[in-house]
């Protein structure tokens, strides 16, 4: 019974009662056992009759409040705001930057994360965290650089954080989701300081040579993988040859018939198991819509927001608790850029940014 | 049965016992539980809720076989309380009969 009073005076702990009265509990819990066991109780007959002691905690939030736990986290949380007001307005004075220093507020929600991250458990807040530092380094990049494009780019650090962290099975699968991101932003980067975009957009493609090798199935995988190469080899030795990259393409009909034949490729919207190739779909779609609005209208500097749909749908869809917090930096990045790129009120634009804080202030519980 | 209503229910029950014979809590649990589902945890946060409110007093009688006990024993204001309730709980009753049919008082 030893075992059930330490239990019992545990749980009393919780509540904002006296050191006497907590005593005479547990001694009245005694002299109850003393009374069973007086009358020939078993222990387990005695534990039975005495109950869980969860009703006895629920009973006694009638007569008793529980105690407040208050930690330096909370302080600093709700410090944040003043810490906040004070660089945005140092450094709006002193170097007359109110613009990036506005982004001092986004330390608001950043810190709640960071703070209740590092008490529970700092690895799994960090993806909660990169929208938040992402838009940080987004602005900062933008402002002091002018480089807006490719800035943008650090976006895709959010689900290749996610993918990293999302625990140590499936290596293989998460080395193929990676080389995605890692594909994507390399094909811009390079894109962006040489001015060249193929062949090197061939990277995107990393996805689907790694994907191959996943298939336990040798035929399927040798067949992929020969349609690839043969398909990758012909549109470098047209585009190299013929010196026409887009004839190139062609190449790839090979890939693609093949693939269509023996059904390597297929569309499948897929709601159910986590939505992962429903999500897939947005973000080929979402990747089509980039280079066509981008080479059509040569709009790359704002086409690439088609790119946000990826993450806003993946929050949209898998989100429970803080949807509207989720999406905030996302809608906030597309309102931004829109009313810049457009309006060229990049100067007040950085106004649409507020709403980050505002939403997680409003959805905090 | 809603918590809440057979909380206050069993704190009825409570007084009754107690105010039928002064005795330890140990007994009020072995009295109520061999004709209602309930359990020590739910009663004695009863039993010290009504001691405080001054329905109780307790005094505590040596053991042969431990520590002293400690007794519940009713108070004027607790057989006062009793009586209220009481009157209340029949009158409830009548009225719900009266709506939904049933024993006859």
């Amino acid at each position: 019974m030893k075992k059930y009073l330490n239990e019992l005076a545990r749980r009393l702990e919780k509540f904002e009662m006296t050191q006497e009265e907590r005593a005479e509990i547990i001694a009245d819990y005694e002299a109850m056992i003393d009374d069973a066991l007086a009358q020939g109780l078993s222990e387990v007959d005695i534990e039975a009759k005495l109950g869980d002691l969860t009703s006895l905690e629920a009973a006694l939030k009638d007569d008793y409040n529980l105690k407040v736990k208050s930690s330096n986290r909370h302080k600093y949380v709700a410090l944040s705001p003043f810490v906040a007001i004070i660089i945005f307005f140092l450094v709006g004075f002193l170097w007359d930057a109110w613009h990036p220093g506005w982004i001092a507020f986004l330390l608001i929600p950043l810190s709640g994360l960071l703070f209740e991250g590092l008490h529970r458990g700092f690895r799994f807040k960090l993806t909660a965290m990169m929208p938040f530092i992402t838009v940080i380094a987004f602005i900062l990049i933008g402002t002091i650089l002018e480089a807006w494009h490719p800035a943008w780019l650090l976006f895709l650090l959010i689900p290749t954080i996610a993918i990293i962290e999302s625990g140590d099975e499936y290596l293989y699968e998460k080395i193929t989701g990676l080389s995605l991101f890692f594909g994507m932003i390399a094909f811009v980067l390079i894109g962006y300081f040489t001015g060249v975009y193929a062949p090197t957009w061939l990277l995107l493609l990393l996805p689907l040579f790694l994907g191959a090798f996943e298939s336990k199935h040798e035929p399927y995988r040798y067949r992929v993988l020969l349609a690839l190469i043969v398909s990758v080899g012909l549109y470098i030795y047209l585009g190299l040859f013929v010196t026409n990259w887009v004839l190139a393409l062609l190449a790839f009909t090979i890939y693609l018939t093949i693939g269509l034949l023996y059904g390597h490729i297929t569309i499948v919207a897929d709601y159910e198991g986590k939505h992962a190739t429903f999500l897939k779909l947005v973000f080929v779609m979402t990747v089509v819509l980039f280079l066509l609005v981008g080479y059509t209208y040569n709009a790359y500097g704002v086409s690439w927001l088609f790119l946000l749909m990826t993450p806003i749908v993946a929050v949209a869809l898998n989100e429970k608790d803080r949807k509207a917090s989720s999406m905030s930096p996302f809608i906030a990045v597309i309102g931004f850029v829109l009313l810049g790129y457009f309006l060229n009120i990049w100067y007040i634009a950085w106004l649409v940014f507020l709403i980050i804080p505002m939403t997680a202030i409003i959805e905090d519980r | 049965m809603n918590s809440q209503l057979k909380r206050g229910i069993v704190e009825i029950i409570v007084l009754k016992v107690v105010s039928d014979r002064s005795q330890s809590s140990f007994n009020v649990i072995e009295t109520l539980s061999s004709k209602l589902s309930v359990s020590e945890n739910t009663v004695y946060p009863i039993l010290r809720r009504l001691t405080k409110q001054g329905y109780f007093k307790t005094h505590t009688v040596p053991s042969p076989l431990g520590a002293p006990k400690k007794v519940y024993e009713i108070t004027a204001l607790g057989t006062e309380k009793l009586q209220m309730f009481l009157n209340e709980w029949r009158l409830f009753l009548k009225q719900v009969f009266d709506i939904l049919g049933g024993y006859e008082t």
